[in-house]
């Protein structure tokens, strides 16, 4: 775990039409570390999330300002590419979503094969080391060529992180990652994240924040669209500076 | 963080081993003070590390079960440990004091020690037996230090040992039941990482309090 | 009677009125297509199929013109509207916010209670009037309007039932919109959609009223486009109303042909979706 940070947000501000949804953060993320974001439903935490990859754009009425600095550029800025942008920050979803009626090799390749890569030996070597890194390769070694969906659920999710890893982004961002699944496969899917972050910079957003303190380095918590506080997770959990870090951590609210 | 159960049990078993060598240290004359002090330097810098891991580990980890004991556990015996090694650095100072060797001293210093490794490597095996057998022999150890007691006020009173040095032997003494008293309560948290149950307090109960106090509990039979 | 006894009969009841419902709606279908079976059956051979019609009086030949200028037109419309219908509704349901879109949504609906009568008139208006005749063309340009709001329909409700967040993970791997509109949302539903195009071609092959005037019928087979067209359903309205016994028969016979075929497109497209050899199909067809 390195101090170097990777990711810096600075004074970011979300509007949804009129509903200001994200009040002024400013927060860095260090490489190859997992920083865990907790707080009560509704306080901006996913919305936050879909800044970093401009995937907010997709909601009509959204509006942003501020800096999030990749590679020392504005990412918020007009000039930058989304499309680019993504290629630099995977981001997996709630519901585990393999792409329709497509196989699970087809799955993990398909954002290499839409940018243009044809080599089949290629694919198919990037393919299992994805797999291998998302701990799905032995499961589905055998029958690559059956349908996506035809997995349950955890492996689905897995599917999708192996299929995120394949366009190699620096930065993976987790939206609920487990909240769909049951507890031995969220078990699993925390045991991935404890290896990923060797390799990348993962920041998730969490409604669990027992899963935050299991698994991440740094922890933010956010309410109302304001970031409380944002730290160790290790200080955080044992001895949080803010009063609202505290009552929210001990269950008096949220 | 990345503490594990495992992480906290070797901790304890290292800050053990720094014990146990100051333990056996502070009988030896060829060990001078300032090299005990060293050892309980370190010792000091086990229990607040220990501590520490152990508060982010339940924090962080929420533990349950047996990692929950554990935990718990650790915490305890590591209280003990750091108590064991400030009884031995008071041996030192005192040891210093004395001019010769007295046997009953010798005795009672290996008994002692011998508790100590049993109560060490019942926590490594998970051995309640073992532990069980350590916390028996608590009895024997204080009857020891009672008769070391007895005879030094004895020969004080009669004049055969020079005050000074008569009161420096029972305050080693005191200081090795002590350390023996420490070990029972690391043996009786083996008993409860092993099978969650809480003996404390039912040794008496068991075992009986002294003979010279006369008094019976309910229940309890004339041994 | 008990409160228990009442709720039996009442579930009974409700039970017993849907049977009823579904026998209902399945006998005037069974009783068309038995009907004309026994009435048109008989009259089928290998003629009827390979031969073109006799001079008027004579007992004998065919509707192979018919039956050809019907997979002819379908065919012309089919070019016509498929990919435009497929386009308007992928646009609805990826871009459905916005003034065109609802402009868009409402013409399309409008366009589907329009009487399939008045739209030949407007192909009339559009091409028979200005070209001084009927033609194929503007047969296969009245039943293009006809299957145009149907795919376009069929299309954007398919489509509409893909989930937001997978256009979300598919915009998340960096892939631009139009590669996840294409790659993803619509070559996942590929299967669903060709069945709602063949539902589409299906209606269309059995419109008679907008060609009566557009494409208005061919006693002889043409493939020019500018020229008139025979289709099956206008052949068999023709004969049907004729004073003659022999090509009444005929009639039934072509209305045996039109049914089995409409039909038969239908119960092809939901059989091929459940076996999943057409997903197969197109799967290895388009790597």
């Amino acid at each position: 775990m390195s101090s170097n940070i990777i990711l810096q947000v600075n004074n970011l501000n979300v509007w949804y039409e009129d509903f200001h949804a994200v009040k002024g953060i400013s927060v860095g993320y260090p490489e190859k570390s997992i920083s865990a974001i907790i707080g009560p439903s509704g306080c901006g935490k996913s919305t936050f999330l879909r800044c970093l990859n401009r995937i907010y754009e997709e909601v009509p009425g959204a509006k942003a300002t501020g800096e999030i600095i990749l590679e020392g550029k504005n990412v918020l800025d007009k000039s930058v590419d989304p499309v680019e942008l993504r290629k630099r920050i995977g981001m997996v979803f709630q519901k585990p979503n393999p792409f329709p009626a497509m196989s699970i090799l087809d799955n993990v390749t398909i954002g290499l094969r839409l940018q243009g890569i044809k080599d089949k030996s290629y694919l198919m070597n990037v393919a299992e080391q994805c797999l291998r890194k998302a701990a799905l390769w032995s499961e589905v070694k055998d029958k690559l060529h059956k349908l996506g969906t035809s997995l349950s659920g955890g492996q689905q999710q897995r599917l999708c992180i192996a299929r995120a890893l394949a366009v190699n982004p620096q930065v993976l961002l987790m939206d609920e990652p487990t909240s769909a699944l049951d507890p031995i496969a969220s078990a699993k899917i925390e045991d991935l994240m404890s290896e990923l972050k060797k390799e990348f910079t993962v920041i998730v957003v969490t409604h669990n924040m027992q899963q935050a303190a299991r698994i991440a380095d740094y922890t933010s918590f956010f309410v109302l669209g304001d970031l409380i506080e944002h730290g160790l997770s290790s200080d955080i959990f044992t001895n949080p500076k803010e009063q609202k870090t505290e009552d929210y951590i001990t269950g008096r609210f949220g | 963080m990345d503490i594990s159960s495992a992480d906290l049990r070797e901790m304890v078993l290292k800050m053990a081993s720094t014990v146990e060598a100051m333990v056996d240290n502070s009988y030896k004359s060829s060990v001078t003070i300032q090299e005990v002090f060293e050892f309980e330097n370190q010792v000091n810098k086990y229990h607040t590390d220990i501590d520490d891991h152990v508060f982010k580990y339940i924090a962080l980890k929420t533990p349950a079960a047996t990692d929950l004991r554990i935990a718990l556990s650790v915490m305890k015996i590591n209280s003990e440990l750091e108590r064991i090694a400030d009884q031995a650095v008071n041996i030192k100072r005192n040891m210093k004091k004395l001019g010769k060797e007295y046997p009953q001293l010798v005795t009672l210093t290996e008994e002692v020690k011998m508790m100590l490794q049993n109560s060490i490597d019942a926590f490594v095996k998970l051995d309640s037996k073992l532990a069980t057998d350590v916390i028996q022999h608590d009895h024997s150890v204080n009857e020891l230090y009672r008769d070391i007691m007895r005879d030094f006020v004895q020969a004080m009173k009669d004049d055969k040992v020079d005050l000074d040095e008569g009161f420096s032997v029972i305050r080693v003494a005191k200081c090795l039941e002590r350390i023996g008293d420490q070990t029972t309560n690391i043996a009786e948290d083996v008993i409860f990482l092993e099978s969650g149950a809480d003996i404390r307090h039912s040794a008496d109960l068991k075992f009986g309090r002294r003979k010279e106090d006369k008094v019976k509990i309910k229940g309890q039979e004339d041994k | 009677m008990t409160y228990l006894h009442w709720r039996k009969f009442k579930n009974i009841a409700f039970h017993a009125s849907l049977y009823l419902a579904a026998v209902i709606v399945l006998l005037p279908l069974f009783l068309i297509v038995s009907y004309v079976f026994k009435m048109g059956a008989s009259s089928l051979n290998l003629d009827f199929f390979l031969a073109f019609p006799k001079p008027v009086g004579e007992v004998g030949g065919g509707m192979r013109h018919a039956i050809t200028g019907t997979l002819y037109l379908v065919a012309i419309a089919s070019i016509i509207s498929i990919p435009t219908g497929l386009l308007c509704g992928i646009y609805l349901s990826e871009f459905g916010k916005g003034k065109v879109a609802t402009l868009l949504k409402f013409s399309i609906d409008m366009l589907t209670g329009v009487p399939s009568i008045i739209i030949g008139i407007f192909a009339y208006i559009l091409i028979v009037v200005p070209l001084k005749g009927f033609s194929a063309m503007a047969g296969g340009v009245a039943l293009s309007i006809i299957i145009l709001p149907i795919v376009c329909r069929s299309t954007e409700e398919i489509l509409k039932l893909i989930p937001q967040h997978i256009r979300e993970a598919g915009l998340a791997l960096g892939l631009p919109r139009w590669r996840v509109i294409l790659n993803i949302v619509v070559k996942g539903n590929l299967s669903s959609l060709i069945t709602g195009v063949m539902l589409a071609i299906s209606r269309a092959a059995g419109e008679t009223a907008p060609l009566l005037f557009t494409s208005f019928g061919n006693m002889y087979l043409s493939y020019r486009i500018d020229e008139p067209m025979a289709s099956l359903p206008v052949q068999i309205y023709n004969y049907a109303i004729s004073p003659f016994d022999d090509w009444r028969r005929q009639a039934w016979a072509g209305a045996f042909v039109l049914i089995t075929i409409v039909l038969g497109i239908n119960l092809l497209s939901r059989l091929l979706v459940k076996l999943g050899s057409l997903r197969h199909l197109i799967r290895r067809g388009i790597k």
